[in-house]
């Protein structure tokens, strides 16, 4: 038997007790390790959202928003009003789980219901009239929307902003493509102004346009999103357009908030997630209809990956393609 | 307390420990080797320094309690961590320096081996 400490003589009934204490030892790290390799491989991703710290760094959750993109001061939402709140998360996750935390001094909920979809943010702007005019180039020769590169940085630009983009993660999950990648000369990048990172959940710039898997084309203007009239398809930028699926607008789930059975004033709701794996886009857009005017403190969502072998195998190729791309960069 | 006072329990404890200590550094070899593998994948669940601090805890009560107890170390499995813990250095060296090149790579992991063993030799002589 393995005695890391032979120096250390005990006697016989001593020897035993330790014995006891060492297995047990042995066991619990065991156990330990076993439960720790567990959430590695089938992790669970934590977004939160507390109203009354609103701009906390801590805070993982895109900031929830009205039907007109307008903030619900303190989370308090008028009767009959959506709630909207969006979290972008790459991966395959089988189950989203939502809690609500109501103020005290909010009414409880008798009725509530939350619905979902995925695909890209600024897909799931209100559709606007059509249009026959896109976004002009400025005195750059740029328009907006375009990608461009100088060293090893990459912008997209907005208007009269330049927008750099954080990592290839954020470039890849907007659907964008390495073949648009306009190398300039760094005047052209201080002829725009410097806005902050565009990261993960950044919504995409003005003058975006999109390919739906119907053939429509849009064009993502001021928070809205316009169909390109056939006429104006011939001016369409020599970019490739995003693609996205127009099924993204259909396909949803829902569930009913459930009361918690040990806190009084949150509540419950989770939701399989299966209908979207073959969406485009990894944006998440939740949508609460709580029925009456309510005050919310708090919104926690939680994504889990399901116990299977499916599952397995996907971490595994994910843990396997960035040790990779650890090594190749 | 009367339970600290006795001998027997103490020497329990510090046997315990040493195998406390066994376990956090299978714990930390295995987390090293992946989060230099993949940084994060374990970082991202559990604190790499405080890992740290619990080991270098777990040490100082062992070397407490060894004087306490007037027992001295075991060279053998000193050697043995010495050895264990070199060869843990040089994978870690030869991973980090990866991307100089394979000849470049070995010739830096190399240096560095050898660099601690010489130190290893001089504070061994120190002791003496």
């Amino acid at each position: 038997m393995l005695d890391l400490t032979p120096e250390i003589k005990l006697e016989k009934e001593a020897q035993k007790q330790y014995l006891c204490w060492r297995n047990f030892l042995f066991i619990a790290f065991f156990l330990g390790a076993i439960y720790f390799v567990y959430i590695v491989l089938f992790p669970t991703a934590y977004f939160n959202f507390p109203f009354l710290t609103r701009s906390s760094s801590n805070n993982t959750f895109i900031s929830p928003h009205k039907n007109d993109y307008s903030f619900p001061l303190k989370g308090e939402i008028e009767g009959k009003e959506p709630l909207f709140f969006e979290t972008t998360l790459l991966g395959n996750y089988s189950e989203v789980e939502v809690e609500f935390k109501f103020s005290k001094k909010s009414e409880l909920l008798e009725k509530g219901q939350l619905s979902l979809r995925k695909g890209y943010r600024s897909f799931f702007y209100p559709e606007a009239e059509t249009t026959e005019t896109l976004f002009e180039k400025d005195a750059n020769g740029r328009q907006s929307g375009d990608l461009v590169s100088y060293g090893d940085a990459v912008y997209v630009i907005s208007k009269n902003f330049i927008h750099p983009i954080d990592s290839v993660e954020t470039f890849s999950a907007h659907g964008y493509s390495w073949d648009d990648l306009q190398k300039v000369s760094p005047d052209i990048v201080s002829g725009y102004e410097k806005e902050r990172l565009f990261v993960l959940n950044s919504f995409h710039p003005d003058g975006t346009i999109f390919l739906s898997d119907s053939g429509k084309y849009y064009l993502v203007d001021n928070f809205k999103k316009k169909i390109i009239s056939p006429a104006a398809l011939s001016y369409l930028p020599k970019r490739n357009p995003i693609l996205v699926s127009e099924k993204s607008l259909e396909i949803e789930e829902s569930c009913e908030l459930k009361k918690s059975r040990f806190f009084r004033r949150s509540f419950f709701c989770a939701m399989p997630l299966e209908k979207f794996s073959e969406l485009l886009g990894s944006d998440f857009q939740f949508k609460a209809d709580f029925e009456k005017a309510v005050r919310v403190d708090e919104i926690k969502v939680r994504f889990r990956r399901e116990f299977s072998l499916k599952s397995l195998k996907g971490t595994l190729s994910q843990i396997i393609f960035l040790t990779k791309k650890n090594y190749t960069r | 307390m009367k339970f600290f006072k006795n001998e027997k329990n103490l020497k329990i404890i510090l046997k315990l420990l040493g195998d406390f200590l066994f376990c956090l550094l299978l714990f930390f070899f295995f987390a090293m080797m992946a989060e230099s593998l993949l940084p994060t994948i374990v970082s991202r669940y559990i604190s790499i320094y405080l890992l740290v601090v619990v080991i270098t805890l777990d040490i100082f009560l062992i070397s407490f309690l060894q004087k306490k107890l007037e027992i001295e170390n075991s060279t053998l499995l000193n050697k043995k961590i010495a050895g264990i813990a070199l060869a843990m250095g040089t994978i870690f060296i030869l991973n980090s320096v990866l991307r100089f090149g394979i000849v470049l790579s070995l010739f830096l992991t190399l240096i560095s081996v050898v660099a601690i063993y010489f130190l290893y030799q001089i504070l061994e002589e120190d002791k003496i």
